[in-house]
């Protein structure tokens, strides 16, 4: 009975588990591609043994390949299809798009290469044991077309199988493989050695008069024989003016500082080689040109040219640790106090009555310099610096009456809550700034108030300057003071109200030279239209300069 | 003799499943990892290595590998392909330079090559260019068969040893991985295209250093000299 029941299993086992012969695996797979790099057409030799071969017309040998490899531009013309015994290339199969008498069939089902045997195959149409040689891509007879590998580096599995009965698997790597190499001989390709010395960023140069610009300049072979050319950039190197170019390699020139403005200027000096390879520095900081000439505007506190160098010259402050001087214009302050001055080109410190005063001109303190307590009190006190134009709201400590600032400390109250919405925008509470009481005399209250109504701008200026006399400003009407910055809705462009109408900042490198923020800036209504006024292209000190402002001019 | 009987029964049921291979064929996965061919009779084999390694043990497979006759060819067990198969190479830089080249001494760079190949056939690895060119002036390559580095003769090779003359080249790491001789001996270098640099008869990960060397004449026209050398990865599976 026992032995009954074991010959039952024995059956089964067989039965369930056939033994190998019914299917085989390929051996000796392998594919020859002549590039491994990802998105790259490469040629394919795939070779492998088949250990059952093909009998009967319409076997399929399939090859499946990865989805990522691009096979759209291949067909049977760019495949050749060979096996035998011993090279695999015994015999030559005739291929096409369908099988026929004496021809495979080459298909592609999406990624699927299909080989079908032709409809008359015979016994050992492929002998067992064969060796197959199929080559795709350049390298096949006519062939122009190549499989792309796929765009990701790795490896990629592929399947060959098919109703002739045999299956098995290789590997496609997709990565980088190769190397660029590189030699010289007696060609300079190194670009000359260049430091900028001077300016190397920090200092304070004025337009029209002469500084040097200063470098080194090598190379290791030579440098050509007038290979210099100097360049500056006032918008951190986006874009380059010429000073000079062709000059000899000597170290210096004088440069005659252009009419410009702005504190974010960088001198870059380029040298050329005898092979023209170009090296270049550009300072390392930012150099500010200031302008000589006031504007044509006179005033015994204001002297140009020349005299102006003299006076700063003069007046110049040591710096407490030594690296510098602090000039006129400059933010000045003592390790003792948390007091921060102006530095006037009167001789005198002027005083910034509180933060919110000093922030309607400065970002922050970073540009305050530090000098000795001995040195500050050489400078005798000035007027305090009042709040910039169009940038705040002022009122009093013990009042409620809401002001905006023109220019001069000119004070136009707004006489309703309703004309400040309309004016400043509902957040208009949010531009409000207190001013101490016993800073308040520093102030002029104009007669002019501001009721969000416009009125012809003569009317907003000329009960306080005579020297705003324009023939414009009678016709113009505006519901704004002079030195409102503003933009109108929807338009990228920045204005400042001025006595010439409305003067539009040309970059924001203009802007930023001004010292103003985009916090200051007010969307105004269409309604409201301006003449255009000279556009601003540089640091204009009647602009960002709070000694101005308080009244000294 | 009835016990006898199933006594015999009973062992032969025990060694066909101890020695018979079968042949499932389909692929075996899980979450973490796959098994492309069939094959779970390892008994005692050895190399059974950790998620990231192969086993390719087999110790205890009657006719483990490949068996093959006119009429058949059978894989046996694991060791045939025991998850998705895989190759790879790689190569630390895509661009070298040789510097400026002279008549007196030898310029010479390096760069690091892995390759990688779970295949139990191993691999081939082979090297293709052509020699420095500009223009059309050459620098001649060394050929197929080895040379040591001669300052004043137009020399362009590699090889992947760690040479001293010119010390360039770092000692390569082989598992499996022979290297052709021609590129494998120390101070020697070659090139030509086409060349078998490498091969491996296992599954195996080796990693080299590929130095190049370059040496001109007296005479050799100056100018910028360029080639770009690939690397192509054969894996018998």
């Amino acid at each position: 009975m026992k032995t009954k029941i074991y010959v039952l299993l024995l059956s089964l086992l067989f039965s369930v588990f056939p033994f190998g012969g019914e299917a085989a695996y390929l051996t000796q797979v392998s594919d020859q591609v002549s590039r491994h790099a990802p998105s790259t057409a490469s040629d394919h030799l795939i070779t492998f043994t088949t250990p059952s071969g093909v009998h009967v017309p319409g076997r399929t040998m399939v090859v499946n390949f990865p989805a990522t490899f691009n096979k759209s531009t291949v067909n049977y013309t760019d495949i050749d299809f060979s096996h035998g015994p011993v090279t695999g290339y015994e015999t030559v199969e005739t291929l096409a798009a369908a099988p026929g008498v004496g021809v495979w069939g080459v298909s592609w089902s999406a990624n699927d290469l299909i080989f079908t045997s032709p409809t008359d195959s015979a016994v050992n149409e492929i002998s067992p044991n064969d060796k197959v040689k199929i080559i795709i891509g350049l390298n096949a007879v006519g062939g122009d077309a190549q499989i792309i590998n796929a765009a990701s580096t790795g490896s990629y599995p592929v399947e060959i199988d098919g109703s002739f009965g045999d299956r098995w698997f290789f590997a496609l790597a997709v990565t980088n493989d190769q190397v660029n190499v590189d030699a010289n001989i007696g060609v300079d390709v190194i670009a000359p050695t260049v430091q900028v010395l001077s300016p190397n960023g920090g200092e304070v140069w004025y337009t029209d008069t002469v500084y040097n610009i200063t470098w080194n300049a090598s190379d290791d072979v030579a440098l050509d024989p007038n290979p210099i050319y100097l360049y500056y950039s006032i918008n951190n190197g986006s874009s380059w003016n010429l000073i000079a170019s062709n000059l000899a390699n000597s170290g210096t020139y004088a440069w005659t500082l252009p009419n410009i403005n702005s504190q974010y200027v960088k001198v870059r000096v380029s040298a050329q080689d005898s092979s023209a390879n170009l090296g270049s520095d550009e300072s390392d900081n930012f150099l500010t040109i200031r302008p000589r000439q006031n504007n044509g505007t006179t005033s015994p506190l204001w002297p140009d040219g020349e005299a102006l160098a003299y006076m700063e010259e003069q007046l110049r402050l040591p710096l407490l640790d030594g690296s510098g001087w602090a000039y006129p214009g400059d933010l000045i302050k003592t390790p003792e106090f948390t007091t921060v001055y102006l530095f006037g080109y009167d001789g005198m410190r002027h005083f910034f009555p509180n933060e919110k005063t000093f922030k309607t001109w400065y970002y922050d303190f970073s540009k305050v310099k530090i000098v000795s307590l001995d040195e500050l009190v050489k400078l005798r006190l000035g007027k305090n610096v009042v709040a910039r134009a169009g940038v705040a709201l002022m009122k009093s400590e013990t009042s409620n009456h809401v002001f905006a600032v023109a220019f001069k400390g000119v004070l136009h109250r707004i006489v309703a809550e309703e004309a400040s919405k309309k004016l400043y925008g509902p957040d208009w509470n949010k531009k409000v700034k207190d001013i101490p009481d016993v800073f308040w005399g520093d102030y002029k209250v104009a007669p002019k108030e501001l009721d969000g109504e416009a009125y012809p701008l003569i009317t907003l200026i000329s009960s306080f300057s005579s020297n705003y006399v324009d023939s414009w400003v009678a016709s113009v009407k505006t519901p704004y003071p002079l030195g409102t910055v503003f933009k109108y809705p929807n338009k990228s462009e920045v204005y400042l109200l001025t006595v010439e109408g409305k003067r539009h900042f040309a970059n924001e490198y203009a802007f930023y030279d001004n010292e103003y923020y985009w916090s200051s800036v007010l969307e105004i209504s269409e309604e409201y239209q301006y003449p255009d006024g000279s556009k601003i292209n540089f640091r204009e000190d009647d602009l960002n300069n709070p000694y101005y402002e308080s009244g000294r001019k | 003799m009835k016990v006898a009987e199933n006594k015999i029964a009973q062992w032969f049921l025990i060694g066909l499943f101890l020695f018979s291979p079968f042949l499932l064929n389909a692929k075996m996965s899980s979450g973490n990892y796959q098994i492309f061919a069939d094959g779970f009779m390892d008994v005692g084999g050895s190399d059974m290595n950790s998620a990231n390694y192969m086993m390719v043990g087999g110790g205890g497979e009657v006719g483990m590998g490949l068996s093959d006759s006119a009429n058949f060819s059978l894989r046996a067990g694991t060791p045939a392909i025991d998850r998705e198969p895989a190759i790879g190479i790689s190569l630390s830089s895509d661009s070298l330079d040789l510097g400026v080249l002279s008549s007196s001494s030898t310029s010479s760079v390096s760069n690091s090559l892995q390759v990688f190949s779970n295949s139990h056939g191993g691999y081939v690895l082979k090297v293709y260019g052509q020699t420095l060119t500009s223009g059309a002036n050459t620098i001649d390559e060394i050929g197929a068969v080895a040379q040591a580095s001669s300052s004043g003769t137009e020399q362009f090779g590699i090889n992947l040893v760690a040479n001293t003359i010119p010390l360039i080249g770092g000692a390569p790491v082989l598992r499996e991985a022979v290297l052709d001789a021609d590129y494998g001996t120390i101070n020697q270098f070659a090139f030509t295209d086409a060349d078998t640099v490498a091969t491996a008869a296992k599954a195996s990960t080796d990693s080299f250093t590929v130095s190049y060397i370059a040496n001109i004449a007296g005479g050799t026209a100056s100018g910028l000299y360029q080639t770009t050398v690939t690397f192509t990865l054969t894996s018998n599976f």
